[in-house]
């Protein structure tokens, strides 16, 4: 691994059952990680995350992209990153007001919801994929 | 002598089932392309999680998470994939032979299914078989979330132990003419054997746990088999309809054409009949 030169960058591959959403090379991403977000850089020690739902953030040609990812895993070798994620989309695609009454709707129904509701696991995952989607078109990143 | 009325209305006809045949050809002919577009989109995904899974479940022991532990099967749950509908060559014959292999080559073990389509349903409902979950009108519902759904079914199954072994049968898509009816073991999980020489498995650290990854890598790896083959299967169904309704127009061409010699022959016999008459009356009046 040491032979891999941090220059040649990271390939970053992320793939949905809708197809191969991005395939770049970047010089490094943050990534959600089910235990907080993580930056990995070229010549990162090989590991596999689970992803909560939220924004990847890297760079390419300078300009900042956000795509924002849901259920999924990430798999994380010294030169490559594979995202695989149940659903991803653009930051720039995000229907800003939609997310945002979801969350309202969310958050009302959750609150009257009781603890042992069998429901209430998806509704809380519905709301943290809003959030991350309300978040992310707000062009925040997890260090503003 | 055949009635000229009558060879007409029947020309009529054939023509109007020939519209429909023909109608029939294109929308399944549109379907199949936005089907095959699917089949390549999601194939990406499916590799990758295959590819993931492999690496991850060769590194761990059998015991290590119930979607691989492996028993003798004493119950078996059966998804098939049929269609909704008839007119489509072998499609759904071939699936409901495929699945019927299946519970005969397994005598005396319990047998439930999941069904997708209408034909399915019909079929195994008149051989009272139990029917786990029925799954209509797919072709609208068809995405990935019907997937998860039938994979959650299948995984809740198999993990409390109710059944101890999972079968998929589908038309996997090769090309408009060829459909090759496939039945895939899906539960337990199989992993392909250790390549002896492949390079040393690098190792890798799992956030949060082994178990916990293997559960959502395995998850995945179940969904996304359950997906590609409805979607293969539905690219099949389309394949197989524009095949069997091409030939169906071609028949109703050919039929057409025979049918309108016949009426010619009969008209021009008949014109050949009244000009004897008029012939034969004016030489009477001589």
């Amino acid at each position: 691994m040491a032979h891999n030169d941090a220059a040649t960058g990271l390939t970053l591959q992320i793939v949905t059952p809708k197809g191969m959403v991005e395939d770049t090379t970047v010089s490094m991403v943050t990534i959600p990680g089910v235990e907080g977000d993580f930056g990995v850089l070229p010549g990162h020690a090989p590991f596999i995350s689970v992803l909560k739902p939220g924004g990847i953030y890297f760079d390419e040609g300078g300009m900042p992209r956000v795509y924002v990812v849901s259920a999924g895993f990430a798999e994380v070798s010294a030169d490559k990153v594979l995202v695989v994620a149940r659903t991803c989309e653009k930051a720039g695609d995000i229907d800003l007001a939609r997310a945002q009454k979801a969350q309202t709707t969310l958050e009302a129904s959750l609150s009257t919801m009781s603890p042992e509701d069998e429901n209430r696991q998806k509704q809380e995952a519905k709301l943290s994929r809003a959030i991350a989607r309300i978040s992310a078109s707000k062009g925040e990143t997890p260090y503003s | 002598m055949p009635n000229l009325k009558d060879i007409k209305r029947r020309i009529g006809s054939v023509k109007n089932t020939q519209q429909i045949t023909k109608a029939m050809k294109l929308v399944a002919a549109a379907k199949l392309r936005r089907a095959q577009e699917s089949v390549m989109a999601s194939r990406p995904y499916s590799e990758k999680v295959a590819e993931v899974m492999e690496s991850v479940a060769m590194r761990s022991r059998e015991d290590s998470h119930p979607l691989l532990r492996r028993k003798e099967p004493e119950n078996i749950l059966i998804i098939v994939m049929s269609g909704d509908k008839g007119l489509c060559g072998p499609f759904n014959t071939n699936v409901l032979k495929a699945a019927s292999k299946i519970i005969a080559d397994n005598p005396g073990k319990g047998v439930s299914l999941i069904i997708t389509g209408r034909k399915g349903v019909d079929f195994f409902r008149r051989r009272k078989i139990n029917i786990q979950k029925i799954i209509l009108d797919y072709g609208k519902k068809l995405g990935y979330n019907l997937a998860g759904e039938i994979a959650a079914i299948a995984t809740e199954e198999f993990s409390s132990g109710r059944v101890d072994r999972v079968y998929m049968v589908y038309n996997k898509f090769r090309n408009v003419v060829v459909q090759i009816p496939t039945t895939v073991s899906l539960l337990p999980v199989t992993i392909a054997k250790r390549d002896e020489h492949a390079s040393p498995a690098v190792d890798y650290e799992y956030e949060p746990s082994e178990g916990e990854i293997l559960n959502e890598v395995l998850t995945r790896y179940i969904e996304s088999q359950i997906y590609q083959s409805l979607l293969e299967s539905a690219a099949s169904e389309n394949g197989a309809r524009m095949t069997a309704m091409d030939a169906a127009t071609k028949a109703a061409k050919e039929m057409i054409e025979g049918l309108t010699l016949v009426y010619n022959r009969a008209r021009q016999a008949a014109i050949t009949k009244e000009i004897i008459e008029v012939v034969t009356g004016a030489d009477a009046i001589k």
